[in-house]
């Protein structure tokens, strides 16, 4: 929740001059992040969480080549937990996993 | 731009700032790592703890396809003998399809057959051919009974057939907002040659109840991605009547050759006219159902349809979802490739493929004014039901300038494709969105 807060700061403070399209947010909510070379995932908050539990099983492209809003990412995760054998996650941990990939990876 | 947002056209006319403006944002400013240790709970979750990626799926699956796979990433990741130009989606598993103009082979070869994986193929190094079965048994089967593959040889008539195999979710990437799935564009698509024995000869060797038959399930030798043994990769099937018609069957050869190991070694269904999952991979059971099989990739939103019209994200329940069967009637303009630039007063042969879920296209029209006039394309007969069907036109263009050139297929029913996208729905399958390529003609 803090790393959130932090980050729409960040957001808020660098969209004042940018226009307000949702591809914009995302290219400067990034912008401040290297990616990660093995994984191509954005290393922002939330990264390590996200590696960990989410490149198990199957490859980082199923997110970064990817854009869904909060609601389809919990329906991809809980379909995951229902049916391909993705374990429960910790509230927190999948509060954190949430915030990434909206923030991150957000509908293109 | 959402709605076309798939269109290769419009990536190729990006200006270079945008692109060097998308690559290099990845490289600067400062990272902040945060370090965790809430994993979730699990084995799998433990194993992977303190060790790389490569490491903890080493451990998990103990497969060197997947261990290999995984160390080359997307970027320099690819299967040996497919060509250059195919666009890979995902190599874990792996999803890869081609651009239009890649699939201009009358026959689809090897190397330009796109892949669909859900779970991890079982090594073709590994398979004894000659060991490896295919049991049939189910509710409504007579019997419990096996065939090896020299078995199904002998006993059964052989076919050779051209068959056409598309991804259900073929076109995915145009709809918004995005549903879930691989991000396909055009080209999850492909016809090579299958030999093989019909699924009819085999069912009626084994003997199944016609009154309680409903449904046939497949299982497969692939392993499902987590690594456990009691979930299938995949588990689909089709209804009896797509069971029994005289296309359906169990290929051990594709072009000729034993099939590869993306694509099926040493066995496969090909269920031609239905989503390419009915066609299930490394066949070793199928199931005679008295019921809808309800296997991995049977329920849910998986390969379903909304049974009414939605709006776009739509939060559509369950019961409300019915099983996606014949694909809807589609065309690609193969020839030439989007972009390409023709002289003034020069006539462009344009050239390409369809078909369609119940086997026949009928008529195929050209436009180059955007759907205010139509020319008709001479359109080929199938060489065999669900074979795609080749189609080539003549194109003058009135004066310099920039066009696109739009393909309209009918099937034998009166449909045809529409020129803006279908239905939103939420896994994204069936767009048989018109197709079209850019064209400029110099003075």
């Amino acid at each position: 929740m803090k790393s959130k807060r932090v980050l729409l700061w960040a957001l808020a403070l660098g969209l004042i001059w940018v226009a307000p399209v949702t591809a914009g947010e995302n290219v400067e909510a990034a912008e401040e992040y290297e990616t990660d070379s093995e994984t191509g995932l954005i290393k922002a908050p939330g990264f390590d969480t996200v590696k960990n539990n989410c490149t198990v099983c199957h490859s980082a492209r199923l997110v970064t080549n990817r854009g869904y809003t909060r609601a389809v990412w919990l329906e991809q995760i809980r379909w995951m937990q229902d049916t391909q054998g993705l374990w429960e996650f910790a509230p927190e941990v999948e509060e954190e996993i949430l915030d990434y990939l909206e923030t991150y990876y957000p509908p293109r | 731009m959402s709605e076309d947002k798939n269109d290769r056209s419009e990536l190729d006319h990006a200006s270079e700032e945008e692109v060097r403006e998308t690559v290099g944002l990845t490289e600067k400013g400062a990272a902040r790592r945060r370090f965790l240790g809430n994993l979730g709970k699990g084995g799998a979750a433990l194993a992977v703890f303190g060790m790389g990626t490569e490491t903890a799926m080493q451990t998990l699956f103990n497969r060197s396809t997947l261990s290999s796979a995984v160390a080359a990433g997307i970027e320099g990741f690819h299967v040996e003998g497919k060509v250059d130009g195919i666009i890979w989606l995902n190599d874990r598993p792996i999803n890869g399809e081609l651009p239009p103009h890649l699939l201009h082979d009358e026959v689809t070869p090897f190397s330009n057959m796109f892949i669909r994986n859900n779970g991890v193929p079982p090594e073709k190094a590994g398979i004894d051919a000659a060991a490896w079965t295919v049991t049939v048994r189910g509710e409504a089967a007579n019997q419990e009974k096996s065939y090896t593959i020299a078995e199904l040889k002998e006993k059964f008539e052989h076919h050779t057939l051209q068959l056409w195999i598309e991804c259900g979710g073929n076109g995915r990437a145009a709809f918004s907002p995005s549903p879930r799935g691989n991000q396909w564009d055009l080209g999850a698509i492909g016809c090579p040659t299958w030999t093989g024995v019909r699924l009819r000869d085999v069912l009626e060797d084994v003997g199944y109840d016609a009154d309680k038959a409903v449904y046939i399930g497949y299982k497969a030798g692939d392993a499902h991605l987590s690594g456990r043994d009691d979930l299938d990769a995949l588990s689909r099937g089709c209804p009896m009547r797509k069971a029994l018609e005289d296309e359906t069957i169990i290929a051990w050869a594709m072009n000729g050759e034993d099939i590869p190991e993306q694509h099926g070694y040493p066995l496969r269904l090909v269920a031609p006219g239905f989503p390419g999952s009915a066609s299930g991979k490394w066949l070793t059971e199928i199931l005679v159902r008295d019921r809808e099989h309800d296997g991995q990739g049977m329920t849910g939103h998986s390969y379903r349809m909304p049974r009414h019209p939605v709006e776009p994200g739509a939060d559509v329940p369950n019961e409300d979802m019915v099983v996606l069967e014949e694909m809807p009637v589609k065309s690609l303009i193969t020839y030439p490739k989007t972009g390409v630039e023709i002289a003034a007063g020069s006539t462009l042969k344009v050239a390409g493929k369809a078909w369609d879920g119940y086997g026949d296209v009928e008529e195929l029209h050209v436009s180059t004014d955007y759907g205010v006039t139509w020319q008709k394309a001479d359109l080929k007969r199938p060489v065999n039901k669900f074979a795609w069907q080749l189609w080539e036109a003549d194109l003058e263009f009135p004066e310099q300038g920039f066009y696109q050139v739009w393909a309209v297929a009918t099937n034998s029913k009166g449909d045809r494709q529409p020129m803006v996208l279908p239905g939103w729905n939420p896994r994204g399958y069936g767009n048989n969105k018109a197709h079209h390529i850019d064209v400029r003609v110099k003075a």
